[in-house]
């Protein structure tokens, strides 16, 4: 079988992406390109941008200039077909307070128009293989955090997307949930899913994504191959720190915290 | 398999919307929902007056007095309409926050703007205060029916009906549009702004009524705003440009093009702005209080309070100044100056009505003195604050806000009206803070419910009816007073007004500590309940 002509273009594409919210510019005009496939790790200390940029990129938040394109759709003119072709787990992960685990995923189908059949059989296996099968009749609002971030996990796979936008995944989850998770990042990008994840636990990117993007104050300072960035022996922390400028942090005394109170 | 692209019925959604409304309904009871409550109340006093509206249309159609029948069922469909915009604005159920599921949750799915109108249209129809509205709209197109050209009347009235249904929509996203963010706030003022110029003129004519007619001067020239038939004069002119009289029109025959083609037009425009504002609000969600870093500085020294509790007061001030209530306040006691400076006569009577109107519409801020602090409530058990201290700076923000807010209609009132009537007149309005404060200290402590900022959002009071009543219920007692003492003079006036807010200072100092240790008590609960 012959490739599809699109299949050498980048899956997401930014074009001087910018977002301002009043006079503060979070995201300060960031071009980016993502091939196809791949498993993309977005990082950047706190406040930089990379869940500005996530929202945008996945049509949760107009952009102020510019535009991104996914699979070569413009995420302005047609985000509802974007929107079909992805699948996300936003930082806030947006669930319903008062519907059920279950409820959530037979919403989901039902939204993607999945058969009621697919809906329930690939909804049962994503919650068996999340842990969650036995909790299903919980409300969301009564879910612990990570059951809530498996549960949509859990929904946002449920319509097989191509593109996979992960924001902190791993904030929050007990050790066996992060293994299970990896795993199955693991299988979504053997399979060809392009994987967008934004994390601040280095010692998991590094054991996942092969491509890094750096974004420091809204823009982006580096984007590598992670094989490239490690080479010469250095580790991704020694990037980012460099990358994010905190090596050049000011020295400071802080002698007075020596200093006992009553 | 890829998932099916197109072709998602909104309706088959019904019964995830219906699950999810009813169970947000019920979780902090059934009739502390702010939607059960307007019905309730909507349905005790507005449906009697609706129904026997009805009933005179019906009679004076069926025997044969059509102009009668034509001018009551204009009323009946005045009532209806405004029935449509004002319940939805009231209960906030707009943006469907907190209805059911969530637009802004939806905007993850690929659902249109349109098909997300849909969904709130579909969330609407879940709620019984739109079961009243509907019940009324189909009353209202039976009574057409009865009319002298019915079929014409029933489509007329169907475009009312549905016109004002999505008029609610569109009036309620643009304000929520307008008000969630910097530029958006800046241009509602701006119209404000430009909207006084005929509040100006209207303010400063001389109105007289004679021989059933009445008539405005203004810049030594009468005019007549309706005389005794009611088909004349500038009154009589506007309101031939009412949806309602070109539904009476059409039934009349007397303007059945005019009458459609306005009322299609309306409906259009109508739909148009809805889904733009909803398109415009979920893709641009509101933006944050204060872009530029937060300086607080200490008040401490300036109301002699020692530094802590300054601050604290100053971060509530802070709060509670970038929500519609204050925004509302300001307009009301800037409103209410420029008729004191025009009209001085009227003097007494607009500081007696925008005074309370001021305290009335921030009564919100005591009986949920939590609403917006979300999860941070935790953050007040961290501080070297005590819990008495805590509740003591909510109040203390409330007042100032409540100060800041009368500060310009007084100072008018003090020269236009005079001290001792102005001065008694803010005694009482003080009187009353202090006793809402007293009790809305433990509601708001026992069933805080969360507030946003700016967002167009029901102004969620904690606690449901009773407190409600209780707050109308203590406008009795300094306004009794006043009343009473009024006749023996204004300085008796205000010496009571002094005297009652001696005693209503003193009850809410007394009960300071208790609450205090309320909030001890249930700050874990509270943390729940404003985490939603």
């Amino acid at each position: 079988m012959s490739p599809h002509p699109n299949d050498s273009k980048p899956i997401i594409e930014t074009r001087g992406l910018i977002r301002r919210f009043g006079e503060k510019v979070a995201v300060a005009g960031i071009d980016l390109q993502v091939p196809r496939g791949s498993f993309f790790g977005f990082l950047g200390p706190n406040g930089a941008g990379k869940t500005t940029t996530v929202r945008m990129l996945t049509g949760l938040l107009a952009p102020t200039e510019g535009e991104a394109l996914i699979a070569g759709r413009s995420i302005r003119e047609q985000p509802v077909e974007i929107k079909r072709r992805i699948g996300v787990v936003p930082d806030t992960l947006a669930l319903f307070d008062r519907l059920s685990l279950w409820e959530h995923v037979t919403l989901v189908g039902r939204i993607y128009g999945l058969t009621k059949s697919d809906t329930e059989s690939r909804g049962e296996e994503l919650l068996t293989l999340l842990g969650l099968w036995e909790d299903r009749g919980v409300y969301a609002t009564d879910a612990s955090h990570g059951m809530r971030k498996k549960t949509a996990l859990a929904i946002a796979l449920l319509h097989a997307p191509k593109v996979l936008f992960l924001d902190e995944p791993f904030e929050g989850i007990d050790p066996i949930a992060s293994k299970v998770l990896r795993d199955l990042l693991r299988l979504l990008s053997s399979q060809g899913t392009t994987i967008f994840l934004t994390s601040h636990i280095l010692e998991i990117i590094e054991r996942l994504v092969d491509r890094v993007a750096m974004i420091v104050k809204g823009k982006i300072e580096l984007v590598e191959p992670l094989a490239v960035l490690q080479s010469g022996g250095r580790t991704l922390e020694e990037a980012f720190i460099t990358a994010a400028g905190a090596d050049q942090t000011r020295e400071v005394d802080l002698s007075w915290l020596h200093g006992k109170t009553d | 398999m890829a998932a099916r692209e197109d072709g998602l019925s909104v309706f088959s959604l019904r019964s995830f919307l219906w699950r999810s409304y009813w169970r947000n309904v019920g979780k902090g009871g059934l009739w502390k929902n702010a939607n059960m409550m307007t019905v309730t109340v909507f349905s005790l006093l507005g449906l009697p007056v609706l129904g026997l509206l009805w009933a005179f249309t019906a009679i004076s159609f069926l025997t044969g007095e059509s102009q009668r029948g034509l001018m009551l069922s204009e009323i009946f469909l005045t009532g209806i309409m405004v029935g449509w915009i004002v319940l939805p604005l009231l209960i906030g159920s707009v943006t469907g926050r907190g209805q059911g599921l969530e637009l802004a949750r939806l905007m993850q799915f690929p659902l249109s703007a349109w098909k997300l109108f849909q969904v709130g249209v579909l969330t609407c129809l879940m709620q019984p205060v739109y079961w009243v509205l509907l019940l009324g709209s189909v009353l209202s197109l039976v009574v057409l029916g009865f009319g002298p050209h019915p079929v014409q009347g029933i489509v007329a009235g169907l475009l009312l009906v549905l016109s004002a249904a999505v008029l609610s929509w569109a009036i309620g996203l643009l304000l929520s549009t307008l008000v969630s963010s910097r530029r958006g706030r800046e241009i509602g003022l701006g119209i404000l702004a430009f909207g006084m110029a005929p509040v100006w003129i209207l303010i400063s004519g001389d109105y007289s009524f004679d021989d059933d007619s009445l008539t405005i001067t203004l810049l030594d020239r009468t005019y007549l705003l309706f005389d005794e038939t009611g088909r004349q004069g500038i009154l009589a002119a506007l309101r031939s440009w009412t949806p309602s009289a070109w539904v009476t029109g059409v039934m009349s025959g007397s303007g059945t093009i005019k009458g459609i083609l306005s009322l299609g037009g309306l409906l259009a425009v109508s739909l148009l702005v809805a889904v733009l504002s909803l398109k415009r609000q979920l893709a641009h969600p509101p933006e944050s209080i204060g872009t530029s870093a937060a300086r607080l500085r200490t008040m401490g020294p300036l109301l002699g309070l020692p530094a802590a509790l300054g601050t604290a007061t100053a971060k509530e001030l802070r709060y509670l100044s970038r929500t519609l209530d204050a925004l509302m306040g300001y307009v009301s006691g800037g409103i209410a100056s420029i008729w004191m400076i025009l009209k001085p006569e009227h003097g007494p009577y607009v500081i007696a009505l925008v005074m309370p109107a001021i305290v009335f519409n921030e009564m919100v801020i005591p009986l949920n003195n939590f609403g917006l602090d979300g999860k941070a409530v935790d953050r007040y058990r961290l501080l070297p604050l005590s819990s008495r201290q805590v509740v003591m700076s909510k109040n203390l923000a409330y007042l100032l806000l409540v100060l800041i807010e009368l500060a310009a209609p007084v100072l008018v009132a003090l020269f236009r009206v005079g001290a001792p009537y102005t001065l008694a007149c803010l005694c009482g309005c003080l009187s009353v803070c202090c006793l809402t404060m007293a009790w809305g200290n433990f509601v708001s402590i026992r069933s805080p419910a969360p507030r946003e900022f700016f967002n167009f959002d029901s102004s969620e009071q904690a606690g449901g009816m009773l407190p409600i009543l209780y707050s109308l219920a203590i406008w009795a007692v300094p306004g009794g007073l006043g009343i009473g003492l009024m006749s023996v003079g204004p300085w008796a006036f205000l010496g009571g007004e002094i005297l009652l807010l001696g005693l209503a200072a003193g009850v809410w100092v007394a009960t300071l500590g208790s609450a205090g240790r309320q909030f001890e008590n249930q700050a874990e609960s509270m943390r729940e309940k404003l985490a939603g």
